[in-house]
């Protein structure tokens, strides 16, 4: 194994877990917030994908920018869904969510396969392969484009949850809705807002991600769904941070994992760092040791 | 060329006049009597992945499977029948569970005479044992695994090339391209997926392609929905393979090619991809120019010299904007041999039907647009079911291989991405 190779794979996989990320801080503020698991969460990536195709198709758009258009649309889609399905089920048993959450998935996986058909898709930009070397080392540009963007978006979320007074509200009510409610905060608003906003990164993340991968109705949920999951206990279901954090180690551990034992047991190698970590830290990485 | 499409649609025209001229005499009067015994429509259960990851694949099957059914019913349905219309009904076959309700439900509610699929091997492999059991013949015109047939099944046929004439083409096309060019060839990789195909095309082209003096050095399995290729990428770099041969979904193939440019990795040859994956007109019109030099090993291609098929292909890319491949080609050729049966049984018992498929013995007819004749073995194998080498240029595939069948000349080796136009 050449020193050239394990760089590559230490760039790819660092590459291939910015977009984990983005993808798991959706998931993982909602649940933070709601205590609601989003199993439509990928759904919602995969109509990020397909505004940003449709956009660049019809329209001519530039994928990038229909990424903010797909936040803002999936944004009152998400309040939406959260008004109308959550919200009436968010003090019942959490499997009664669960399964609205799942039902909701197949839903739009039909939805998205009647509007756009089973085909597979790609966005055909004309730079789309235009790949940056770096010496040996190649990368395309989208692809940094998709990490560049991830990372910040999730920095920039980061302070608006420690700084902004809407983030203290986000926080508060995720810390204790009854307490928070007392001190004046509109916990309904915020949690309309919260899934609006989780599911709106989720269509971000599609959209910034839709000309590295291809596109069909299945694609969010079955590339996606297990790793955000993983991502998201990893990090400690709920913390910010950590799906940041998580992101970037599932994505190491899938390339190295790949490299090393082959392919097929790429998502052994990720899952296998994911029991080693729970063993040691139960709550996942940000969670603190149990007592 | 030209005059064998005309002389094609000629023999179209009178057959369609014929089929007329047998409706009217079927109306007339006297023969009433005998129709209203007969059964005015034959349920036919076609098993395809409607939805989920070869969606795409089992959809376009689908148009196909309507296409046929309406030239049927247009020439006058199934006339050993009075004149029965042929009618579809779809059952979902993306999982092996999935097809195996479907294959009863068919079979218990919607009494079917037949069935004909289910497109993945593996839930081709089951089902065809409950249709088996029910006594329903079982026509498999678009999975490829061996198994299907020489299980002892009475009740099933395949008209579809065995998965083992992949490797054992795949070797022999390679050998032939190298031989030609004056090249050596030594040395081979393998890129396959972690499900049932994929492993056996592993099992198939491990055992065959080192009968061509070529060395498997390099073996790389996917998982199934794979997010990125780069650590196969990164393998088949360091093995450094000759050529390479390929199994996939076109999902799985549009991304491993994007991202084999984006590393600018090329096998010194080539890259034969064999299989509805990669012969499927949607995974090169993804590519678009990524896909220029890639040889596919197929049943079959549009351009192939074979009566009718130019004219079949044209009608399906009316209907559906694109050419008639990824298995919708056997699907479609299967329809017609399943209906050529239902002609010659003149019954909608299902022993009765598996008699007439076993005797089956066609050498006119729709078929012909793939096949040099339609015959089954004993085992229920059809052993006209061969294949053929396309090399994709510009979204188009020309047949390259064998000899007798190529339109033009391959290039081989095929250069790397640093040296295409």
């Amino acid at each position: 194994m050449t020193a050239e190779i394990l760089v590559q794979a230490m760039v790819l996989g660092l590459l291939q877990g910015g977009i984990y990320a983005l993808v798991a801080a959706g998931l993982t503020l909602i649940y933070g917030v709601m205590k609601v698991v989003n199993f439509a969460h990928a759904e919602f990536l995969t109509l990020g994908m397909y505004l940003a195709f449709s956009a660049y198709t019809l329209l001519g758009v530039s994928p990038y920018l229909a990424a903010v258009f797909a936040l803002g649309l999936v944004f009152v889609l998400g309040a939406a869904v959260q008004r109308t399905l959550i919200r009436p089920a968010l003090r019942h048993p959490q499997i009664n969510q669960l399964l609205i959450t799942i039902g909701l998935s197949t839903m739009l996986i039909g939805a998205m396969q009647i509007i756009w058909g089973p085909r597979n898709y790609v966005v055909p930009l004309p730079w789309g392969r235009a790949t940056l070397g770096l010496g040996d080392l190649r990368v395309t540009y989208t692809r940094l484009i998709a990490f560049g963007v991830a990372v910040a978006i999730a920095a920039g979320f980061w302070v608006f949850l420690k700084r902004a007074r809407g983030g203290l509200a986000i926080r508060a009510a995720a810390q204790s809705p009854d307490a928070a409610r007392l001190m004046g905060i509109n916990v309904e608003r915020v949690n309309l807002v919260t899934f609006g906003l989780g599911t709106g990164l989720a269509a971000l993340a599609g959209a910034l991600i839709a000309p590295v991968f291809f596109i069909n109705p299945t694609f969010g949920i079955d590339y996606f769904l297990l790793p955000a999951f993983v991502i998201v206990v990893l990090g400690t279901m709920g913390n910010f941070v950590g799906a940041m954090v998580g992101g970037l180690v599932i994505g190491l551990a899938e390339s190295f994992g790949g490299l090393l034992l082959g392919a097929a047991l790429r998502q052994f190698a990720s899952l296998a760092v994911f029991v080693l970590i729970l063993l040691w830290l139960p709550r996942g990485v940000f969670g603190g040791r149990m007592t | 060329m030209e005059s064998r499409t005309s002389k094609s649609r000629v023999g179209r025209r009178q057959f369609l006049k014929g089929v007329a001229g047998a409706g009217l005499m079927l109306a007339a009067g006297p023969a009433l009597s005998r129709v209203s015994a007969q059964p005015k429509e034959v349920k036919v259960g076609f098993l395809l992945p409607l939805t989920g990851a070869f969606a795409e694949a089992g959809q376009l099957n689908k148009q196909a499977v309507e296409m046929a059914v309406e030239e049927i019913n247009q020439a006058g349905g199934v006339k050993s029948l009075g004149g029965a219309r042929l009618v579809a009904l779809f059952g979902n076959s993306s999982t092996v569970d999935e097809a195996n309700t479907e294959t009863e439900r068919l079979i218990a509610r919607e009494k079917v005479i037949g069935i004909i699929g289910a497109y993945s091997s593996g839930a081709t492999l089951s089902s065809t044992v409950i249709a088996e059991r029910a006594g329903i013949p079982y026509l498999v015109p678009n999975a490829l695994a061996d198994e299907i047939t020489g299980r002892g099944l009475k009740y099933v046929f395949k008209s579809v090339p065995h998965f083992s004439q992949f490797a054992i083409n795949g070797g022999e096309l390679v050998r032939d391209l190298s031989k030609k060019a004056g090249l050596e060839v030594k040395t081979a990789g393998l890129v396959r997926e972690n499900n049932f195909f994929g492993n056996v095309v592993g099992r198939e082209f491990n055992k065959h392609i080192p009968s061509f003096n070529l060395k498997i050095i390099s073996d790389n399995v996917f998982p199934t929905n794979p997010t990125s290729f780069e650590d196969v990428i990164l393998r088949l770099k360091q093995d450094n393979p000759d050529a390479v041969f390929a199994a996939g979904e076109p999902s799985s193939i549009t991304l491993l090619f994007q991202q084999l440019n984006e590393l600018r990795y090329w096998p010194r040859l080539g890259w034969v991809g064999v299989g509805g994956g990669y012969s499927n007109p949607i995974t090169w019109k993804n590519l678009g120019k990524l896909a220029n030099g890639l040889i596919a090993v197929n049943d079959w291609f549009p351009d192939i010299k074979r009566p009718g098929a130019q004219e079949i292909n044209a009608r399906f890319k009316t209907r559906t904007g694109l050419d008639m491949l990824g298995n919708a080609n056997t699907t479609y050729a299967g329809v017609h041999i399943f209906y050529a049966t239902l002609e010659k049984a003149g019954s909608t018992d299902g022993a009765k039907i598996r008699d007439a498929l076993a005797g089956l013995d066609l050498t006119s007819g729709a078929p012909m647009f793939m096949y040099e004749r339609v015959k089954f073995d004993q085992t229920g194998f059809m052993t006209y079911a061969k294949l053929v080498g396309a090399q994709v240029r510009d979204g188009q595939a020309r047949v390259i291989w064998p000899e007798s069948l190529k339109v033009t000349d391959a290039v081989w080796p095929v250069p790397d991405w640093g040296r295409r136009g």
